[in-house]
C-alpha cells in the first residue's frame, strides 16, 4: 500500500456487488457536508456555527453506454434501485488493502443516456442520497479497503491494515461479491500486534451463497464496539472453493 | 533568516490546522479563500440621504480550501506535509460522531521565503470555546483533489491578522 497523492485512473467502483470502473469515466464528488446552524448572538465577537445532520453523497457516475451483460446498462438501467457502494481510491496503483475507500448505501436516482452529434454514447447516474431504509448508526463514509477485488480460495493468514490505534467507536463492513461457487462467510479479524488475530465480533456476512453473485451487504457494529489497531479480511469457505469479492472497513 | 517585507507570491503560503488530537499539521493546499474577516453590511440609507450608507455589523471568517487528495502519514509541522485525507477525513468523522472540538487554524504568508515570525499570518489559536470546525469535506476522484470548509464555533474569539504563529 502506497501513500500520498494519486490520479483518477486508479479509482475503482463497486455498486451492489458489481464492479463498474470499466463502464465509468467519472464519479463524484464524494462529499460529506454538514449544513451549518447559525448560533451567533448579539454579544459574540464573530459569527459562530454548529454542524447539523450531514449529507453524504456519491455525486454522479458518468459512464459509457455499454450493454454487455456484466455492466451498468444490464444491471441498473431501470434506475430507482438502492445498493451499497464502495469507491476505492488506489494510490498510484490498483486499490490495495489500506487504501482509502468511500462507502454508503446510495439510491441510483436516474440512468440517463446522453446523445450528441459526433460524440460518444454516454450515460449518467446520480447517487445523491443515502437510502433512508438502509441507514447505519454511522455518518462517516470514509474507511479503508480491507480486501481489493480478487478471488480467494482459502482463509487469510497474513498481516493486517494498521489504523495506528484501536478504536472503541464501532464501525461497519461493506462487501461486494462478484463471483463464487458455493457458500462462504466474509468477515473482519482484528489484532493488537498484527500477529495474533481474532474475529471482530459481529462483523460478518454470515454464510452466503456466493453462486448467486452479485451479492452485497453492509454489516454494522454497535457504536461502542472495540476494533483493535490491526484489521484484516477473513474468508471461511463452506461449499465454495473460490470467492471473488471486495470489502471495506469503516471505523466509527 | 529574518522576516522580509514587501511583496510575495502564493508559493510561500502555508496552511496549518489542528488534527483530532489538537496537534498542528501542515496539509497540502491549492487554494484558500477567504483569508480574513468580512463584516455584514447593514444598509441604513434614508430616502433623503445624499448617498447610500451602511454600517458594518457582525463579522464572519469562513475558510474554504482545496488541495490534492493525499494519504501520507501525519507528521510534525517541522517534518513536512501531512496527508490532507489523513487529517481531514478524521476531522470529518469526529464531526459526524459528535466528538469534534474547536480547531486552531493558521494561514501563514511568507514574504518571498518560508514564513518567518514577523511576517503576515491569519488565524486563531483554539480553546475549548473558540476555534474552527470542519463543516464540509468533499473529494473529487476525477481531479485527485479535495475541498473543505471551516466555520467558527459559536462564541469564538475573532480571528485576526498577526505576525506570530498560532498554536
Amino acid at each position: 500500500m502506497a501513500t500520498g497523492r494519486t490520479v483518477s485512473r486508479w479509482t475503482r467502483i463497486y455498486y451492489g456487488g458489481v464492479a463498474l470502473a470499466c463502464y465509468t469515466q467519472q464519479i463524484g464528488p464524494l462529499s460529506m457536508i454538514f449544513p451549518t446552524a447559525d448560533l451567533t448572538t448579539l454579544c459574540d465577537a464573530v459569527k459562530g456555527y454548529l454542524p447539523a445532520l450531514p449529507e453524504v453523497s456519491a455525486g454522479t457516475l458518468n459512464g459509457v453506454m455499454d450493454n454487455d451483460a456484466a455492466g451498468l446498462f444490464a444491471r441498473f438501467a431501470a434506475a430507482g434501485v438502492s445498493r451499497p457502494m464502495s469507491v476505492a481510491l488506489g494510490i498510484r496503483a490498483e486499490p490495495a488493502a489500506g487504501d482509502p475507500c468511500f462507502n454508503g448505501y446510495f439510491q441510483m436516482q436516474n440512468y440517463q443516456a446522453g446523445v450528441q452529434m459526433d460524440a460518444a454514447s454516454t450515460v449518467s447516474a446520480e447517487l445523491p442520497t443515502w437510502d433512508i431504509s438502509q441507514l447505519t448508526p454511522y455518518a462517516n463514509p470514509w474507511g479503508k479497503v480491507a480486501h481489493a477485488l480478487g478471488a480467494e480460495t482459502g482463509a487469510n493468514t497474513g498481516t493486517g491494515v494498521d489504523s495506528l490505534a484501536a478504536t472503541a467507536t464501532g464501525g461497519y463492513m461493506v462487501y461486494h461479491v462478484s463471483a463464487g461457487n458455493g457458500t462462504a462467510t466474509i468477515s473482519i479479524d482484528d489484532s493488537a500486534d498484527n500477529i495474533t488475530f481474532g474475529a471482530v465480533s459481529g462483523m460478518t456476512s454470515g454464510e452466503i451463497d456466493t453462486s448467486g453473485a452479485p451479492l452485497y451487504g453492509i454489516i454494522s457494529l454497535a457504536k461502542t464496539a472495540t476494533i483493535k489497531r490491526y484489521t484484516r479480511w477473513q474468508l471461511a469457505l463452506n461449499s465454495a472453493t473460490s470467492v471473488t469479492f471486495f470489502a471495506a472497513l469503516v471505523r466509527g | 533568516m529574518t522576516a522580509n517585507t514587501g511583496r510575495t507570491v502564493s508559493k510561500w503560503t502555508d496552511f496549518r490546522l489542528h488534527d483530532t488530537s489538537a496537534t498542528l499539521r501542515r496539509i497540502p493546499v491549492m487554494t484558500i479563500s477567504a483569508v480574513g474577516v468580512t463584516f455584514d453590511e447593514t444598509d441604513l440609507t434614508a430616502l433623503q440621504d445624499a448617498v447610500k450608507g451602511a454600517l458594518p455589523n457582525m463579522p464572519d471568517a469562513p475558510i474554504s480550501i482545496t488541495g490534492p487528495f493525499d494519504t501520507s502519514a501525519a507528521v510534525a509541522v517541522g517534518a513536512g506535509l501531512s496527508g490532507s485525507h489523513t487529517v481531514l477525513s478524521a476531522l470529518a468523522a469526529a464531526v459526524a460522531a459528535g466528538t469534534a472540538v474547536p480547531l486552531s487554524v493558521d494561514i501563514q504568508i511568507g514574504i518571498r521565503h518560508a514564513w518567518e515570525s514577523g511576517e503576515p499570518q491569519f488565524g486563531l489559536t483554539a480553546s475549548a470555546t473558540s476555534g474552527y470546525l470542519l463543516t464540509a469535506y468533499t473529494v473529487d476522484p476525477n481531479a485527485g483533489t479535495y475541498s473543505a470548509e471551516f466555520r467558527l464555533f459559536p462564541g469564538s474569539s475573532l480571528p485576526a491578522w498577526g505576525t506570530a504563529a498560532e498554536s
